[in-house]
C-alpha cells in the first residue's frame, strides 16, 4: 500500500511538471482603426490568376471577409505590357491564361480606395509535378504526405494547398415526411448521402535546402483522427503545389510560426512581417500577403475505409433513436374522433423536420403500425454536417 | 528601575596598554530620559569614541536616566551603576560591563619583561565559568580565545608595522571559512577573508585583538602580540544553537563596511531552506529571489539581471563557466546543491578581476571536502537523487568532494499510461569533483572537475543533447603574509546535438560547441591596511564550431554542412586598490583593460560600406589565414566605489562600472533553449558593452542581525544584439545580415530588509526597474517599433519578493516564499485578417502589451533528526507545496489559427499545486 501511495506520488509528479496548462486567453479589447490591405494570389504562369483582396478587421470582429470590391488590378511585365484583370465581385479577380514570359518578371499593381499598391518583381518559377500523395494510417489515425522532386534542381521551396472531400451518410435513410401529415418519403435517400469539401486553413511549406537532392519527401499536410467522420466511407484530397522563391517561403514560414504556433516554451516571438507589396501613394502604409509567380499543379488521391484500420467515427455518437407512439402503451385505444390529438402531435412533432422519421414500427403480430421511430433533424440529414447531396464529378 | 542579572563577554584576560589610565578622563554630557541601555551606550560611544562590551540581553530591561554636563566619563558610569550589581572595567577605549567580578586590568606582572610569561599562565582562572561557548568546544574555544599567540620573530623593534596573515578554517572539517572578518578594535582595522579562507592584516606592533566573526559560525577571538610578520591560523565552529547561548556580536557587518556594492551572498544553508521545485534546491531560483533579478518565465533559469539579458552574465563554478546552468528544460540548475558552498551575485560592483560579461558575475564556490574523515551527504526526491562523498586522502592535507546528481524521470515516463509521454524521454545527470591538497604552508593545489549531461526527446520527435564539461587546476602561493597569488588554468566546453529520424530522407543531426582553454594570474598584495591591491591577467582562448548538420542513416539526403569555426583570444590585464583612506571612507579603483583579437583561419564577407548588411551588399569575401587576426578591440574597463560610513551601522556608498563583452548569445525564443547559438564578436559583430552608476545606503539594525538597504541604478548597454524579423540563425555563414544593433537603458530602485539571525530570518525586497531597447542602428530600415524605445522581454517594473524561515524548534523549521511581479511585456495582435484559408492575427508594436502578473507562493517544512553531534547519520525531512495558491501563472500568451479562426492561449507550466517530498542524509 505504501508503495502505491509513493508510486502514484512520482507519477504524478512527472506528470504536473510535463502537463503544461493551457487556458483560453482573451486580452483587453484593441481596436485599431486601421484596415490593412490583405492580397492573396500568385500570378499563375500557365494558367488563370486569381487574386482576392480584403482588408484587416479589430479582433474578434464577426461577419464576413471585408472584400476589396472595386479595386483595379493589373499585372505588369519588366520587358512592358500590362493585364489587367477582370473583377469577379467578392474581392476576386482574375485573368484569364495570358502569354507571360518566363523569362521575364511580373509585378501587381492596384488601385483601390484612391490608393495606389505596387508588388515587386517577381520572377514565375515553374513548378515540378507533385511524385506523390501517400498517407499512413495507425489505430488512431491516418496522416497524409506530399512528395515531389525537381530534377533540375531549380524549385528548392514548394508550397501547398489542398482541397478535401469526403462522403458520408445520415444516422439513417428516412422513410416518412411531413407535408400537412405523415407520407411516405419518394427517396428515402434524399438526404441520406452527402459530400462534403473543405479547403486547407493551415500553409503548407517544405524546402530541400540542404539536402544533396531537390526533393521534398513525405511533407506533412494533413492528419485525420480515426474518430473523424472524413474517414467514415470514402476521403479524397487534391493537393495543390506551387513552388516559391526564398523570400517568399521566409515571408510564409515566419507567417506559419507566428500564426500557428503550438505555443510551445521554445516558441520564437511573434515577428512582423515584410511584404513584398508597398503602397506607393502612403509609403509607411502596412500591406499584407506576398506576390509570387509560379505554375500550379494538383494530384488527388483517395482513400477508402476499407484500406483502413477499423474506426469509430463519433459524430452520430450523441444521436438519439426516439419513438413516436399512435398510442400511449398501456392506455385505452384512442376514441374515435379523438384522433386529431394524435395529429396535433405528429404535426408538432414532425413539421418543418425539426425531428426526420426513420420508419414506423410494429407491435407483435399487429399489422398495423405502432409509431413512428425518429431522430433530430441534425442526425437525420447529411446536410446539417455541412455536404450537399450532389455527387462531385470526379467522385 | 530594574536591572536583570549579567553575564559577561567570552573574554576575560585583557591585553592592556600601558597608557590606557591615562585616556580614562574623557568627559561626557548625557540628556537621557528612560533610555534603553543601547541608548546610552551610543551616546558615549560616539562621544569618547569608547566601545562598550556588555551582554545585550541581560541588559534590554534596564532603563536610564541621567542628565550630566561635560562630567568625566569614568564619573558618569560610577553614577549608573551605583547600587546596581553590575560592575565595569575600562581598558584602553574598552569598557566591560560585567556583573559578579570586577574585571582584572591590570598588567601580568613581566609581560614585557625578559622571560615572557607563556601564554597559558595569562588564562584567568573563571574561564570554566564561561557559559556562552558551545559545551563540546568550550574549553578549547576558551583555551585559544585565551592564549597569547605570539607572532613573528620577537624583537627588541618598537613602533612601526607588522602583517599577520593565515587562514582561517572550519574546526570540524577543515574546510576555509570564506568571508570571515577579522577586526582589531583598537585600531579599528578589518579585513575579510577570501576565497581561500586567507586573510593579512597589518597592525601596529604590540598587543592586540583579533575579533573573527563568520556568518553561521560561532564568534571567536584571538590575544596575539605582534612583533614581526608571521602567521596566525584560525579554527572557527558551526554556530550550533545550545538553549542558553548568548552571542555577542560586534561584528561590523560586511554589508555596511564593504565598499562593494550590488553584491549579494547566500550561503547552501540559507538556500537550502528556501522551498524548491519538486524539493530539489536550486541555486539559480533562489538567487532569482534577490532583488534586481528577474527571468522571463518559471521553466528558465537563465537570469536577467538589472536589465541584462541572460547572456550577459558570467556563471563561474570553481573558475569553471558553465554556458548552461540548467537541467530539464530549465526546470532545474545545473548544480548539485551538496557541492556548492556558497554563491555570490555581483550585479553592481563588479570586482576587477572579472571580466566578459556586461551585466553580473555569479560566482558559486564549492567546498574543499572534509578534511579530517570521510563523510557523505544526499537525498532522494520525486524525480532526482543525489549523492555526494568527501574526506581526507592523507593526513589532513588533501581532501577530495564527489558528488553527483541524477533523475529517473525516464523510469516515470515509461510507466505513464499515456503515449504522448512513454515516447518521450527526459533524463540527466551531472557529476563534479574537487581535490585540495597542501604541498607545504605556502603553496596550496586545487583541482576541480564538472560534467552535465541532459538528454530529452518529446514524443518521439527531436531530441536535443547538451553537456558542459569543464576542468582546471589552480596553484595558489603565498610569497609573504603581504603578497599572494593564485594561478589558474583550464578548458571550458559547452555542446549540443539536435537529431531527428523521424522523416527518413530528412533525418539529420546538427552540433554545435564552444571550446575555451584559459589562464588566469591573480596577485593580491596588501602592503598596509590602508591598501588593498589586486592585480591580475587572463587570457581565453576561444574555438566555437557554431554548427555542423550532417545525414543520419543511409536514406537520408541531407547534406554535410559546417558553419566555420570561430578563434578569438579575450586577454585583459587589470590593477586595483582599494584604498582606506580613513576608517570611515574607503574607495575602490580599478581598471581592467580588456582586448579581443577575432583570429583566423576563416573567410569574412565584405559589404559594401555604408549601406545595409544584407546577402545583397556582399562585395568580396576575404580569406584570413589560421591565426591570423582579423580585427582587435581594445578598451580600459573602469571599476569605481567608494563607501562612507555614517555610523558603525550605516554607510553610503557609489560606484561607477563598465563592462565589455565579446561572445553573444544568439536565441529567438524567449527562454533559454538548449538551441541557441553563441557568437564571438569578429569584423562585423562589434563587443557588447555598458556601463552602470549606482548609489547605495545601508543601515543595520538590532546588533546587525537587521540589514536594510536601498539601492539605485542607471545602466546603458550598447551594441546589443536583436535580430530582424524572420532571421535565421542556424547555419547561417553570415549572421551578420540577420541581426542589427539595439542599445538599451536600464533603471531601478532596490529595497531589501534581510533579517540574519534569529528565529525568523530571511528577507523580503522590493525593487522597481525598467529595461527598455531602441534599435539604433542606422542601417536598419526598419527598426523595431520605429527606433522608439520599447520595454525588453523581461522587463518587470514592480516585483516584491518574500523568502522567510521560521524556526519553531532546532528540529522543526518552515520556510514561506512568496513572490509577485508584474507580468512581463508581450506583443499582442492589433487586427486579423484571413489569408490562406485562415485569419490570422497582424502584430503590431514589439512589447506593448503585459501577460497577467505574476503570484506564486511555496511553503516547507523541514524535519531534521535528532541532533546528538555524534551520530552515524543525520538525517531530514523536506516536504512542501510549491504553488500552493495554484493560480496559473500565465508563462506565454499566444495566438494561434485553428480550423480558420483565431484563438488566444495562456500557457502556464505550472498549473496547480506541486507537492513534493525529499529526504535528505548526511553521514
Amino acid at each position: 500500500m505504501k508503495k502505491i501511495l509513493l508510486y502514484s506520488l512520482l507519477i504524478l509528479s512527472a506528470g504536473i511538471l510535463l502537463n503544461a496548462c493551457k487556458d483560453v486567453y482573451k486580452p483587453q479589447a484593441i481596436s485599431t482603426p486601421n484596415r490593412y490591405l490583405v492580397v492573396e494570389g500568385f500570378i499563375n504562369g500557365t494558367d488563370s490568376t486569381f487574386f482576392r483582396l480584403s482588408r484587416s478587421r479589430n479582433i474578434g470582429d464577426t461577419g464576413a471577409v471585408k472584400y476589396e470590391t472595386a479595386a483595379q488590378v493589373s499585372i505588369e511585365g519588366s520587358n512592358g505590357g500590362s493585364f489587367s484583370m477582370t473583377n469577379k465581385g467578392s474581392g476576386l479577380y482574375a485573368l484569364g491564361v495570358s502569354p507571360f514570359d518566363f523569362s521575364s518578371k511580373y509585378r501587381l499593381r492596384i488601385k483601390t480606395g484612391g490608393k495606389e499598391y505596387l508588388s515587386e518583381y517577381v520572377v514565375l518559377k515553374k513548378s515540378p509535378p507533385i511524385d506523390s500523395v501517400s498517407y499512413s494510417a495507425n489505430s488512431d489515425g491516418v496522416r497524409i504526405y506530399v512528395t515531389s522532386h525537381d530534377p533540375a534542381g531549380a524549385t528548392r521551396y514548394y508550397k501547398w494547398d489542398y482541397v478535401e472531400t469526403w462522403e458520408y451518410t445520415s444516422l439513417a435513410s428516412s422513410s416518412f415526411m411531413y407535408t400537412t401529415a405523415v407520407v411516405p418519403r419518394p427517396d428515402p435517400n434524399e438526404f441520406y448521402r452527402c459530400w462534403r469539401t473543405d479547403r486547407s486553413s493551415t500553409i503548407n511549406l517544405a524546402t530541400s535546402n540542404g539536402l544533396a537532392t531537390d526533393i521534398a519527401y513525405k511533407a506533412p499536410l494533413q492528419y485525420i483522427d480515426g474518430t473523424s467522420f472524413k474517414v467514415s466511407i470514402r476521403y479524397s484530397i487534391l493537393v495543390n503545389q506551387t513552388v516559391l522563391t526564398e523570400d517568399a517561403f521566409n515571408y510564409w514560414s515566419t507567417l506559419k510560426k507566428t500564426s500557428e504556433s503550438l505555443g510551445s516554451i521554445f516558441d520564437p516571438q511573434p515577428s512582423q512581417l515584410k511584404s513584398n507589396i508597398a503602397c506607393i501613394t502612403t509609403p509607411n502604409e502596412p500591406v499584407i500577403g506576398y506576390v509570387s509567380g509560379s505554375t500550379n499543379v494538383q494530384k488527388r488521391i483517395f482513400i477508402n475505409k476499407a484500406d483502413l484500420p477499423n474506426y469509430r467515427p463519433i459524430e452520430y455518437a450523441l444521436c438519439i433513436i426516439d419513438s413516436f407512439f399512435f398510442t400511449i402503451p398501456g392506455t385505452p385505444p384512442i376514441p374515435p374522433g379523438r384522433d386529431n390529438d394524435t395529429a396535433a402531435r405528429m404535426k408538432s412533432y414532425f413539421q418543418g423536420n425539426s425531428n426526420i422519421i426513420l420508419s414506423d414500427f410494429y407491435f407483435g403480430s399487429n399489422p398495423k403500425p405502432a409509431g413512428y421511430l425518429y431522430s433530430s433533424k441534425d442526425c437525420m440529414d447529411c446536410r446539417e454536417k455541412g455536404g450537399v447531396t450532389q455527387k462531385p464529378a470526379f467522385w | 528601575m530594574k536591572y536583570s542579572f549579567i553575564l559577561t563577554m567570552l573574554l576575560f584576560s585583557l591585553a592592556i596598554t600601558t597608557h590606557s589610565y591615562a585616556q580614562q578622563n574623557k568627559t561626557v554630557s548625557l540628556e537621557l530620559n528612560d533610555a534603553r541601555f543601547d541608548q546610552f551606550v551610543q551616546a558615549i560611544e560616539k562621544q569618547t569614541g569608547y566601545h562598550f562590551y556588555y551582554d545585550t540581553k541581560r541588559m534590554d530591561s534596564a532603563s536610564i536616566t541621567i542628565h550630566v554636563q561635560a562630567k568625566p566619563l569614568t564619573d558618569v558610569l560610577k553614577a549608573v551603576f551605583a547600587n546596581t550589581r553590575f560592575q565595569y572595567a575600562i581598558s584602553g577605549e574598552s569598557i566591560f560591563v560585567t556583573s559578579q567580578y570586577t574585571i582584572q586590568t591590570s598588567l601580568t606582572p613581566g609581560f614585557f619583561g625578559k622571560q615572557a610569561a607563556t601564554p597559558d599562565a595569562e588564562e584567568p582562572e573563571h574561564v570554566a565559568g564561561n557559559a556562552a561557548a558551545n559545551k563540546r568546544n568550550a574549553k578549547t574555544v576558551s583555551a585559544e580565545e585565551n592564549k597569547l599567540y605570539e607572532i613573528g620573530q620577537r624583537d627588541d623593534r618598537k613602533g612601526g608595522t607588522a602583517t599577520v596573515a593565515g587562514y582561517i578554517r572550519d574546526g570540524k572539517n577543515g574546510e576555509p571559512v570564506i568571508g570571515a572578518t577579522i577586526y582589531n578594535d583598537a585600531t579599528k582595522a578589518g579585513v575579510a577573508t577570501d576565497q581561500y579562507g586567507y586573510f593579512s592584516m597589518t597592525l601596529p606592533r604590540g598587543r592586540h585583538i583579533l575579533q573573527i566573526n563568520s556568518v553561521g559560525m560561532n564568534s571567536t577571538k584571538r590575544q596575539i602580540a605582534l612583533f614581526n610578520d608571521g602567521k596566525l591560523n584560525i579554527e572557527m565552529f558551526e554556530y550550533v544553537p545550545s538553549l542558553k547561548t548568548v552571542v555577542v556580536s560586534t561584528e561590523k557587518a560586511a554589508n555596511i563596511r564593504s565598499a562593494n556594492m550590488g553584491m549579494q551572498k547566500l550561503n547552501i544553508k540559507t538556500m537550502k531552506q528556501v522551498p524548491a521545485l519538486l524539493g530539489e534546491v536550486d541555486v539559480l531560483r533562489v538567487v532569482m529571489a534577490l532583488p534586481g533579478v528577474t527571468s522571463v518565465g518559471e521553466s528558465s533559469t537563465g537570469l536577467n539581471v538589472r536589465g541584462g539579458s541572460a547572456d550577459q552574465n558570467l556563471i563561474l563554478f570553481s573558475d569553471a563557466t558553465v554556458y548552461n546552468p540548467s537541467h530539464f528544460f530549465g526546470f532545474f540548475s545545473a548544480f548539485n546543491p551538496d557541492a556548492v558552498k556558497d554563491v555570490e551575485l555581483y550585479k553592481s560592483s563588479i570586482p576587477e578581476r572579472f571580466g566578459g560579461r556586461l551585466s553580473s558575475v555569479l560566482d558559486i564556490s564549492t567546498r574543499e571536502g572534509n578534511k579530517k574523515k570521510l563523510a557523505g551527504s544526499g537525498g532522494i526526491g520525486p524525480l532526482t537523487g543525489r549523492l555526494t562523498l568527501e574526506g581526507p586522502i592523507d593526513s589532513g592535507r588533501t581532501s577530495f568532494i564527489i558528488g553527483g546528481r541524477t533523475t529517473y524521470a525516464n523510469w516515470l515516463l515509461k510507466n505513464i499510461p499515456n503515449k504522448e509521454y512513454s515516447n518521450s524521454k527526459a533524463s540527466f545527470y551531472d557529476i563534479d569533483g574537487h581535490i585540495s591538497h597542501q604541498i607545504n604552508a605556502k603553496n596550496n593545489l586545487y583541482f576541480n572537475g564538472y560534467y552535465s549531461n541532459d538528454h530529452f526527446q518529446l514524443n518521439g520527435d527531436t531530441s536535443y543533447q547538451y553537456s558542459n564539461q569543464n576542468v582546471n587546476v589552480k596553484w595558489k602561493h603565498i610569497f609573504s603574509n603581504k603578497l599572494y597569488g593564485t594561478v589558474v588554468a583550464g578548458l571550458d566546453r559547452y555542446q549540443y546535438k539536435i537529431g531527428s529520424n523521424a522523416n527518413e530522407v530528412n533525418a539529420y543531426k546538427f552540433g554545435f560547441d564552444i571550446n575555451q582553454t584559459f589562464l588566469k594570474l591573480d596577485v593580491n598584495y596588501s602592503p598596509n591596511n590602508k591598501h588593498l591591491i589586486k592585480a591580475g591577467f587572463s587570457t581565453i582562448y576561444y574555438k566555437l564550431n557554431p554548427g555542423t548538420r550532417q545525414a543520419d542513416g543511409d536514406k537520408s539526403q541531407v547534406v554535410y554542412k559546417k558553419v566555420q569555426a570561430e578563434q578569438g583570444l579575450e586577454s585583459a590585464l587589470y590593477v586595483g586598490d582599494q584604498y582606506s583612506i580613513t576608517p570611515d571612507f574607503v574607495v575602490n579603483g580599478g581598471i581592467r583593460l580588456s582586448m579581443f583579437n577575432a583570429m583566423g583561419p576563416k573567410t569574412v564577407y565584405d559589404y559594401i560600406p555604408g549601406q545595409p548588411r544584407e546577402t545583397y551588399t556582399i562585395i568580396d569575401t576575404t580569406n584570413y589565414a589560421g591565426g591570423k587576426i582579423m580585427k582587435t578591440y581594445m578598451a580600459p574597463e573602469l571599476r569605481l566605489s567608494a563607501r562612507y560610513s555614517l555610523s558603525s551601522s550605516a554607510s553610503i556608498k557609489v560606484g561607477y562600472n563598465s563592462l565589455r563583452q565579446y561572445i553573444h548569445m544568439l536565441s529567438n525564443t524567449t527562454a533559454i533553449s538548449p538551441t541557441d547559438i553563441w557568437k564571438l564578436s569578429d569584423i562585423n559583430i562589434k563587443p557588447q558593452s555598458g556601463d552602470q552608476f549606482s548609489l547605495g545606503f545601508y543601515k543595520n539594525f538590532h546588533y546587525n542581525t537587521i540589514e536594510t538597504s536601498v539601492e539605485v541604478y542607471y545602466k546603458r548597454i550598447r551594441n546589443f544584439l536583436d535580430y530582424k524579423s524572420g532571421a535565421s540563425l542556424v547555419l547561417n555563414d553570415h549572421i551578420e545580415t540577420d541581426v542589427v544593433n539595439a542599445k538599451g537603458k536600464a533603471y531601478g530602485v532596490e529595497v531589501m530588509l534581510k533579517k540574519t539571525a534569529g528565529k525568523l530570518n530571511g528577507w523580503i525586497s522590493y525593487a522597481y526597474s525598467r529595461t527598455l531597447l531602441k534599435t539604433d542602428d542606422p542601417l536598419v530600415k526598419d527598426p523595431v517599433n520605429r527606433g522608439d524605445y520599447y520595454p525588453a522581454d523581461f522587463d518587470k517594473p514592480h516585483s516584491v519578493n518574500f523568502i522567510g524561515n521560521y524556526k519553531f524548534s532546532h528540529r522543526f523549521s518552515v520556510s514561506l516564499n512568496i513572490l509577485y511581479s508584474t507580468g512581463r511585456p508581450i506583443t499582442l495582435p492589433v487586427a486579423e485578417y484571413y489569408l490562406n484559408g485562415s485569419y490570422r492575427a497582424y502584430y503590431s508594436d514589439r512589447n506593448q502589451f503585459r501577460i497577467p502578473d505574476y503570484f506564486r507562493t511555496d511553503f516547507s517544512v523541514n524535519i531534521e533528526g535528532n541532533h546528538k553531534v555524534k551520530k552515524l547519520a543525520h538525517s531530514s525531512w523536506t516536504a512542501g507545496l510549491f504553488n500552493v495558491t495554484g493560480r496559473r501563472n500565465p508563462y506565454s500568451v499566444y495566438f494561434t489559427s485553428e480550423n480558420g479562426a483565431i484563438k488566444g492561449y495562456k500557457l502556464s507550466i505550472f498549473g496547480s499545486v506541486i507537492p513534493f517530498i525529499t529526504y535528505n542524509f548526511k553521514f
